[in-house]
């Protein structure tokens, strides 16, 4: 069959179209771009189905492992792609790895050494025993990120766009070294001993939840990588769609009651608007595919990520 | 400033359009423009993007409230004067011409032309007397310690207006440009499609 590549505004990307073999797959078709154009290998290409005219609703994309022949509407010997390059594309690893490398550095920067002479303050500094605490648990914390990242997450999309690392790392980075300020600076107050352990204590154990809960996530899916969604279920996800976020959020909850500053709970609410984004987004998409209808299961009623708000 | 007649009554000019009428609740009321996202989550009056709408905003608001109500050493500085004219010769000709859009459906030609083209002075103009306003404010600001928030407290916070006025500044360095291309973009898209109507 003849592919017809096209870009959004109509202009023929590939000249002259490429031929495959009738039984070709999307991906054959994406190898196959990315020998004609060399520059556009297969992560970075987004394939299309052509928007009627007149027709509302998002375009179809094309699936890797799908077969050409199941985007054809009664011609299979022609098919016509639209292209759209997303850009350099990074692992997901990558982006994860440099985005939470930098807190885990930044923040002991803080604790260990004298930068607070730059801002002002002289002289030698007290360092309270919660301080050390916050330091340990947030090394920890974000030691722990980066080792989900290599050995448990499975990724639905291998890749992100290149500037995602700049954006991300500038949230992650910034905040880290916000927060790391404050806890660490010669003027901080700590809180009383037992509110300290109940923040440090409720922080470990949704740490250690929010583990479980990767954990849980990574057996759903399959090993050969089919990324097909399932209905979570077991420990938290059996009350909420995103236990990960939920366990996320309040682990950091911990973190802010034990230390206590400002900058710490604007990050707390900054995360926690930017999970609820991404939680109502997966728990409508699981809905919308587990109906109920053709044999499907009928996805059961459940907080999205916060009970007993959302 | 060197005390001189001519900017003795410049300053005066300054002072007078700064208490002239109802500026500060006409900026702050620009406040009532929220803007429209593409998926119009929030009831909205414009329909212009958060990345366009919320920085005119924010600097209306810092600069009516922050500088010139808090500082008043600032209100006798010639810079008040060009951006009150600045800012209200192109309120009157927006707000004229969304008025004629919701009441009329329409809007004149010659108004539309006035919408995108005076911009390309008044916003050099505009951004220029903000940034001077603000540069001229910060000695006031740093003497006065206003707004300032110290460690140690409670909440183990701190806030310090000077340095939060001098990222202020910095972000006209993107911004600027950022709010001109925008504009000049708009203008592209609406002159010519009054063409072709």
């Amino acid at each position: 069959m003849k592919v017809t590549v096209v870009s959004r505004s109509g202009r023929e990307v590939i000249k002259g179209g490429i031929e495959l073999h009738d039984e070709a797959t999307v991906s054959d078709l994406q190898e196959a771009i990315h020998a004609r154009t060399k520059k556009y290998y297969p992560s970075r290409q987004r394939l299309t189905l052509p928007m009627q005219a007149g027709i509302q609703g998002k375009p179809i994309v094309l699936s890797p492992k799908k077969k050409l022949v199941d985007y054809c509407d009664g011609n299979v010997k022609n098919l016509t792609v639209v292209f759209k390059d997303l850009g350099v594309q990074v692992l997901y690893r990558t982006l994860f790895f440099w985005e939470y490398l930098g807190p885990l550095v930044i923040y002991p920067i803080f604790y260990y050494f004298p930068v607070y002479k730059y801002f002002g303050y002289e002289g030698e500094r007290v360092v309270y025993p919660v301080q050390t605490y916050a330091m340990y648990y947030w090394c920890l914390h974000y030691s722990k990120r980066i080792m989900e990242t290599f050995f448990v997450h499975r990724f639905s999309h291998a890749t992100s766009p290149l500037s995602n690392v700049f954006r991300n790392c500038a949230y992650y980075w910034t905040f880290g070294a916000y927060i790391a300020y404050y806890v660490n600076h010669p003027m901080y107050t700590p809180v009383n001993d037992l509110q300290m352990k109940i923040g440090f204590g409720f922080g470990l154990i949704c740490q250690v939840s929010n583990f479980y809960c990767h954990i849980l996530l990574r057996n759903l899916r399959n090993p050969n990588g089919n990324g097909g969604y399932q209905i979570p279920h077991g420990f938290l996800f059996n009350i909420v769609t995103c236990a990960n976020y939920t366990t996320e959020i309040y682990q950091w909850l911990g973190f802010n009651i034990a230390t206590q500053t400002i900058a710490g709970y604007v990050f707390l609410v900054v995360a926690a608007l930017i999970m609820t984004n991404w939680a109502l987004a997966k728990h409508r998409r699981l809905k919308k595919l587990f109906d109920g209808k053709e044999g499907r299961p009928r996805y059961p009623r459940r907080w999205v990520i916060l009970p007993p708000f959302i | 400033m060197v005390p001189s007649p001519l900017l003795r009554r410049e300053g005066f000019e300054g002072r007078r359009a700064y208490h002239g009428v109802r500026f500060r609740g006409a900026a702050s009321a620009a406040r009532t423009d929220c803007r429209g996202h593409g998926d119009s989550s929030w009831p909205c009056l414009v329909r212009s993007p958060v990345s366009a709408t919320l920085p005119q905003i924010g600097s209306r608001l810092f600069l009516t409230w922050g500088i010139l109500w808090s500082f008043p050493e600032t209100r006798a500085h010639i810079l008040v004067s060009s951006l009150v004219i600045s800012w209200s010769i192109t309120e009157i000709i927006r707000y004229s011409f969304f008025g004629m859009k919701e009441a009329f459906g329409f809007a004149p030609s010659w108004l539309l032309w006035l919408r995108y083209s005076t911009f390309l002075i008044l916003y050099p103009t505009g951004i220029t007397s903000e940034v001077g306003l603000l540069y001229v404010a910060l000695p006031y600001i740093k003497a006065s310690e206003k707004y300032c928030i110290r460690m140690p407290n409670k909440w183990n916070f701190s806030f310090d207006y000077f340095s939060a006025s001098i990222l202020a500044l910095a972000i006209y360095i993107p911004g600027s440009p950022h709010m001109y291309q925008y504009m000049l973009g708009q203008r592209r898209k609406a002159l010519s499609k009054s063409k072709t109507a």
